[in-house]
């Protein structure tokens, strides 16, 4: 017979059980799985060799990898940026009064995107940003602006598929910066008006601190997105021009799909994973000195 | 959908079926199994692996139907794989798969991955049962000796039943032609001639631009640019890289010359070639026959097609499509009677009115439906004369990805063509130097 807090414990061992069976098989597993291929010459069919740290030495060396980091670290860093600031703005915008059909609808508006597949989307604006033919170029040039090279240009082609994370992902962050707007107490704002606060005042020392937790949520969740960005890329541009707007994890697929080289794809993808826990470490330290929970 | 069956059908699928069946379970040479087809009321599941949008799954459900009135016991799984990523993506699915152990009898795929499989020895040689089957070999000979070579292994053996093509070929519209006072572009017209079209047909600035032409920005549509220039990306045997040849250097400062000097066509990256062309904003495009779907869906009529301009010949590419079966399939006579019904002259003609391939067969080929539309639909055909298949080794994902990149830098003007090709040519002598390695080991 148990004791009540031995059996306490078992059902919640229990409980988590199942969580726990599918969290070994499709995350563990793999990750151990894929650990251990990083470290041999694998071939899907025929024999597989071990090599030891040959694929990792083979990291230091490649030259489109580090295009494809800085291409990565590129479109996070502005995508990140972008995509909590425009969110911030839209949810203040919305929290503001203003007729419920009104706010029902630009709600719904700005968070539609967020239910379409990013394939669909993808295609939807490679037609738009079709320099001949696209609509933004057509609207463009009735301001006498010249047809801009979306997809064609290095550069236009990254600004490309940030504007169109940008469009599609805002409005989740809106949403949940919303949901942490409406969550302060309106007494605190009340009382810093009764001691003069202007609106700019408010907004700084009492939103931004009380919104914070919301803002470091944002801000981890984009980064760990951002940095594994993939199938908008690969419908919008397959990471061309050359390699200017190839990703990661892009490379990381043409190494194991298209070359066959899942060793080094293996070694690969364990570099992105590191560095995504770094960012995410130095995020959580970083959140001591400006993220207020009370 | 009629249940009679014909007589020839009749005694291929009723005849000594039971001995085959036995033959092939007691591992007798595959040819003295497939002699015979198997009984018709036998049961069995065969799983393929296909490709194609919603027109060729209708026509293969069609075929499928067909073949279940002979066999009405036999379960068919026709798995369609997206090809978005490419032959190489699609490829890779079916090892994967193989390698999983999922269940793989039938496999179609285009020449572009053909070789990769074979290469992987997941498929089984058919030399045997084409020359025990005399309806295999009469799809053969109804079909062009070049389309089952672009097939056949590197040791000389059939691992495919040919299956539909395509090629590329210049389509031009008609009525931009006829409003620029042009006639039809003489089938041995040059790159001179077509660069003078192409600069005649193109108009406006900015937005309101027409173009004479749009380069069909992808390694298959490339690949003419090379051939009528007497040069490929790869040498002949498809061993080493060729982008050291002089003349890959002056094909490819040509089409970089019809964005960045002549202005007669728009940066390749992106562009929506078949949309410029269909609403008018380009004259002069190069694919197959397979945007023919969309004219007809369309009813854009208003299109021809013409061979390839010539520099030293007229050679285009093609690539074609076959039906393997794999040596893990559960019952290889079975699906050797399925393939027949895939190749047989009843599935051909409900394809021919889609617009998406070009028969294999050259009895398809040569039936007024499918020279209705356009006018010169024969150089579809004729284009045999004078073709290569696309360079398609082992590693075709890796190395058409290598080259296509690079093209990327040099029309996107990050690269000269001679920077662009100096690095395409090293890194794809890499990538070949180590497919020779992997096919010697």
């Amino acid at each position: 017979m148990l004791s009540p807090k031995r059996s306490e414990a078992l059902a919640a061992y229990l409980f988590i059980l199942p969580t726990f069976i599918g969290f070994a098989i499709f995350i563990l597993y793999p990750l151990v799985e894929s650990l251990r291929i990083s470290f041999y010459e694998y071939s899907i069919l025929g024999d597989t060799y071990y090599v030891g740290l040959d694929n990792y030495d083979r990291l230091l060396n490649d030259s489109r990898l580090r295009t494809t980091y800085r291409n990565t670290i590129v479109f996070t860093g502005f995508a990140v940026f972008l995509n909590a600031g425009i969110g911030l703005l839209l949810a203040v915008f919305l929290n503001r009064r203003m007729p419920a059909l009104m706010r029902n609808f630009y709600r719904s508006a700005f968070f539609f995107p967020i239910l379409i597949a990013h394939t669909y989307i993808s295609v939807i604006w490679r037609y738009l940003y079709q320099q001949d033919t696209g609509v933004i170029n057509y609207y463009l040039a009735l301001f006498g602006i010249d047809a801009v090279p979306w997809l064609s240009h290095p550069g236009w082609a990254m600004a490309a598929i940030i504007i169109m994370d940008v469009w599609k992902n805002t409005g989740f962050a809106m949403l949940v910066f919303l949901a942490g707007l409406q969550s302060i107490p309106y007494a605190y704002y009340e009382a810093a008006q009764l001691d003069g606060a202007n609106e700019r005042q408010l907004f700084t020392r009492i939103t931004i601190p009380l919104l914070s937790p919301t803002i470091f949520f944002i801000l981890v969740i984009f980064m760990i997105g951002a940095l594994q960005v993939f199938d908008s890329i690969i419908v919008l541009t397959q990471g061309g021009p050359g390699d200017a707007t190839r990703s990661v994890v892009m490379y990381i697929y043409q190494q194991a799909f298209q070359r066959l080289d899942f060793g080094y794809a293996a070694a690969v993808s364990w570099t992105l994973f590191l560095v995504i826990m770094a960012v995410t470490l130095v995020q959580f330290w970083g959140s001591r000195r400006w993220v207020h929970y009370e | 959908m009629s249940g009679r069956i014909s007589r020839r059908k009749f005694l291929r699928y009723t005849g000594l079926g039971g001995a085959a069946a036995l033959a092939s379970a007691y591992g007798l040479p595959l040819g003295a199994a497939l002699a015979q087809a198997p009984p018709s009321d036998i049961s069995e599941h065969l799983v393929v692996y296909n490709f194609g949008g919603a027109q060729h799954q209708e026509v293969f459900a069609n075929a499928i139907a067909r073949f279940n009135e002979v066999y009405p016991n036999v379960t068919v799984e026709d798995l369609y794989i997206p090809s978005t990523e490419g032959w190489g993506g699609f490829t890779t699915n079916i090892l994967l798969r193989i390698r999983s152990g999922l269940q793989t009898d039938v496999i179609a795929i285009a020449i572009e991955g053909a070789h990769e499989l074979i290469a992987s020895g997941a498929l089984l040689p058919l030399d045997d049962a084409i020359a025990a089957d005399a309806a295999l070999q009469e799809v053969e000979a109804d079909s062009h000796p070049a389309l089952a070579a672009g097939l056949a292994g590197r040791d000389g053996s059939a691992y495919f039943i040919t299956r539909e093509w395509n090629n590329m070929i210049f389509h031009y519209n008609t009525d931009m032609f006829e409003a620029a006072g042009l006639g039809m572009p003489d089938p041995m017209w040059t790159w001179d001639d077509f660069l003078d079209t192409a600069l005649t047909l193109t108009s406006g600035e900015g937005g309101d631009k027409v173009f004479g032409y749009v380069i069909p920005f992808f390694f298959f549509g490339l690949q003419p640019w090379f051939h009528t220039n007497g040069t490929g990306v790869l040498t002949d045997d498809w061993s080493q890289s060729n982008l050291d040849d002089p003349k890959m250097l002056e094909s490819v400062k040509f089409i970089h010359s019809l964005v960045h000097e002549h202005g007669v066509a728009p940066a390749p990256e992106g562009t929506d070639s078949l949309g410029l062309f269909t609403s008018e904003r380009a004259a002069m495009v190069c694919f197959g026959r397979w945007t023919f779907a969309n004219y007809i869906a369309n009813d854009f009529r208003q299109v021809d097609i013409v061979p390839w301009p010539r520099k030293e010949s007229g050679t285009t590419v093609f690539g074609s499509g076959g039906w393997a079966i794999t040596k893990s399939a559960s019952n290889v006579p079975l699906a050797l009677e399925l393939i027949k019904e895939f190749s047989s002259v009843e599935t051909d003609v409900d394809s021919i009115r889609f617009g998406t391939f070009i028969p294999s067969r050259r009895s398809s080929a040569q039936r007024e439906d499918f020279l209705a539309f356009p006018d010169h639909a024969h150089y579809f055909w004729d284009s045999l004369d004078d073709i290569k298949p696309v360079p398609s080794p082992a590693n075709f994902a890796e190395m058409s990805e290598i080259f296509m990149r690079h093209m990327g830098d040099i029309m996107a003007n990050i690269a000269t063509p001679e920077q662009g090709l100096e690095a395409a040519h090293i890194e794809l002598t890499a990538a070949m130097d180590r497919l020779a390695e992997r096919m010697s080991s």
